[in-house]
């Protein structure tokens, strides 16, 4: 019997467990998934938080459920990969050897690389959405704020789901109008960015829809560190810009254990090979999701099409075959862009965000790069789609590798 | 002593088997309580959605009706009743079929130079019928055939007759 050892039950470790159960052969492979908490957390939905739309109720299920019988689930932590010697230890100090690992750690924020984000003001006067309790205490703090200048600041790229800021803004631009404050909401964007978005076509449709919102940016700037009794945030050229509520997406960082087992970068990302997401180091471990170092964006729909290759890949390897399957870096978001409407944006690593038609070209129904309620009702789906299709490893109708089709300008240069 | 090791294996297997069986109920067990988990997810997601496109789809609905839209539709019906109860299924075949010679149609009588030239008749037929006098005399008739407002309008008209008469020989 070998040992096929997952690390993390978040999305590319549950959808990867759910796939090999039924591609490898259970009489000869034993499938143990590691994860420190019992609770699964669909990130898309902390977005909504802040605006009252979802509780954290709403977004946390048990891991369990969405693993396959057939796994083993351990919830531990793990100390370090021994990649040299093929296992895994944990911090209770037991050992488990494995024949192959996948490593879906993900990333997280760290407030703490950045000097004065995290101390006693943090989730009083500053915050994050990427965590249950960041968004909720943004939830709490938004019932009651009179208004001000609300600053969205990026820390640094790469970060999870990278129009998460502006979505973020766009929600916080209609929640105003509707509560009637709008005009006593100043709302700013800070970003080490040249623009909205990493790529020009979406960031000149994007930033037209800042503009379009009397929604400031200040791009290419260098966050230093964070003035929390003065409440403003100094460049590294000690540029100064002033909030009252501070909106933060700090640093994002791979897994300490992977810092500590020597299979990072500088902030714990997996080289990985960009097409057969194998690891650059050790040919039996495999890395998917957040926790590669890919230029590829860190969103769960990159995992789902991540998923489909390195299954393909995974199965090659276990028979011992070449390893064809390729990664095309296919990202697929929907973008909310407040009033009950969104964008879908759809790209890879050599193809930037175009206007058109997903999923059928001329038909749709979803249109691209274009704002339309169906987007919105769209990303509300998503979240069913999200817990029992992609979880469960199900086939969706859209191909791994992003397709030309439908959509209506040429490649970017 | 080897007739109580046979029993002893017997009760085993017996034990093994309903381990087996309690397994397979706990596993179904386990698949159906997930699949009532999606349905009720799935509940709570189109509710949401429905929630969120209701005030969009009844200021739609308000729209469509105010425009007659819905009337129109109410209409639809009793118009493919009337065509398929006035029609034989051969007819319907044969309109089918005609209908990218009727497109075709459509594209050329929509030109620019076709659609004013049926404006100029339309026009035309408007002011002969506002500005004629019925009673005119043969000899004011000859006169006004005369005038170059009718040697043009005649003109047209033989150079129509021969198109048609050309076309309807080549065909």
């Amino acid at each position: 019997m070998r040992r096929l050892i997952i690390l993390g039950g978040g999305t590319g470790g549950t959808m990867m467990a759910n796939k090999l159960v039924k591609a490898l052969d259970p009489g000869f492979w034993r499938i143990t998934v590691i994860d420190s908490s019992k609770t699964h957390y669909y990130q898309p939905g902390f977005l909504f938080m802040p605006f009252g739309l979802y509780t954290a109720r709403d977004v946390m299920k048990p891991r369990r459920d969405f693993l396959p019988l057939e796994a083993e689930l351990l919830i531990a932590e793990v100390d370090r990969i021994e990649a040299e010697h093929n296992r895994v230890l944990l911090k209770d100090g037991s050992a488990l050897p494995y024949d192959a690992l996948i490593i879906a750690t993900g990333a997280r924020i760290r407030p703490d690389q950045t000097d004065g984000l995290l101390d006693d003001e943090w989730h009083k006067s500053k915050f994050d959405f990427y965590t249950v309790e960041g968004a909720a205490a943004l939830r709490t703090a938004l019932q009651s704020w009179p208004g001000g200048r609300l600053v969205v600041s990026v820390v640094e790229m790469p970060i999870k789901c990278p129009v998460a800021p502006l979505e973020f803004l766009f929600l916080a631009d209609s929640y105003f109008m509707e509560l009637g404050i709008r005009d006593k909401v100043y709302l700013h964007l800070v970003t080490p960015l040249p623009g909205a978005f990493t790529k020009p076509i979406a960031t000149a449709v994007l930033g037209d829809f800042l503009a379009k919102r009397n929604i400031n940016i200040t791009p290419e700037f260098g966050l230093a560190r964070v003035d929390s009794e003065q409440k403003k945030l100094v460049g590294w050229d000690e540029t100064e810009i002033p909030y009252d509520l501070l909106v933060s997406i700090p640093t994002n960082m791979g897994d300490e254990a992977i810092a500590r087992s020597g299979l990072g970068d500088e902030l714990n990302f997996i080289p990985t090979d960009r097409h057969s997401l194998q690891s650059k180091a050790f040919p039996n471990i495999f890395v998917l999701g957040d926790a590669t170092n890919l230029p590829a964006s860190k969103a769960g729909s990159v995992a789902h099409f991540q998923a489909e290759i390195l299954t393909e890949n995974f199965v090659a390897f276990a028979e011992g075959r070449p390893m064809l399957a390729s990664f095309d870096g296919h990202a697929n978001c929907f973008i909310e862009s407040g009033n009950g409407k969104g964008l879908l944006i759809d790209f890879n690593y050599d193809t930037e965000p175009l206007p058109g038609a997903f999923p059928l070209p001329g038909v749709g129904p979803f249109p691209l790069l274009d704002e339309t309620r169906l987007n919105h009702y769209g990303k509300l789906m998503f979240r069913w789609i999200y817990w029992h299709v992609l979880l469960r490893g199900q086939e969706l109708p859209i191909g791994a590798h992003m397709s030309m089709a439908g959509k209506t300008a040429g490649k970017a240069a | 002593m080897a007739l109580a090791v046979v029993e002893e294996t017997k009760v085993q297997n017996q034990f093994d088997e309903i381990n087996r069986k309690l397994d397979a109920i706990a596993v179904e067990i386990e698949q159906q309580r997930r699949f009532r988990l999606a349905l009720e997810d799935l509940k709570d997601d189109l509710t949401l959605v429905s929630k969120a496109a209701f005030p969009e789809v009844s200021r739609m609905a308000a729209e469509m009706e105010r425009k007659g839209y819905l009337r129109l539709a109410g209409q639809m019906g009793g118009i493919a009743d009337a065509m398929v109860s006035s029609h034989s299924s051969e007819d319907l075949e044969q309109a089918r079929a005609s209908i990218p010679q009727l497109i075709g149609f459509l594209r050329q009588l929509t030109r620019p130079p076709v659609l004013e030239a049926l404006e100029v008749i339309v026009n035309g037929f408007g002011e002969v019928q506002s500005s004629a006098q019925p009673d005119v005399s043969l000899r004011t008739l000859i006169g006004e055939m005369n005038s170059p407002e009718a040697r043009r309008g005649w003109g047209i008209l033989i150079r129509f007759l021969r198109v048609i008469g050309t076309r309807k020989a080549r065909m």
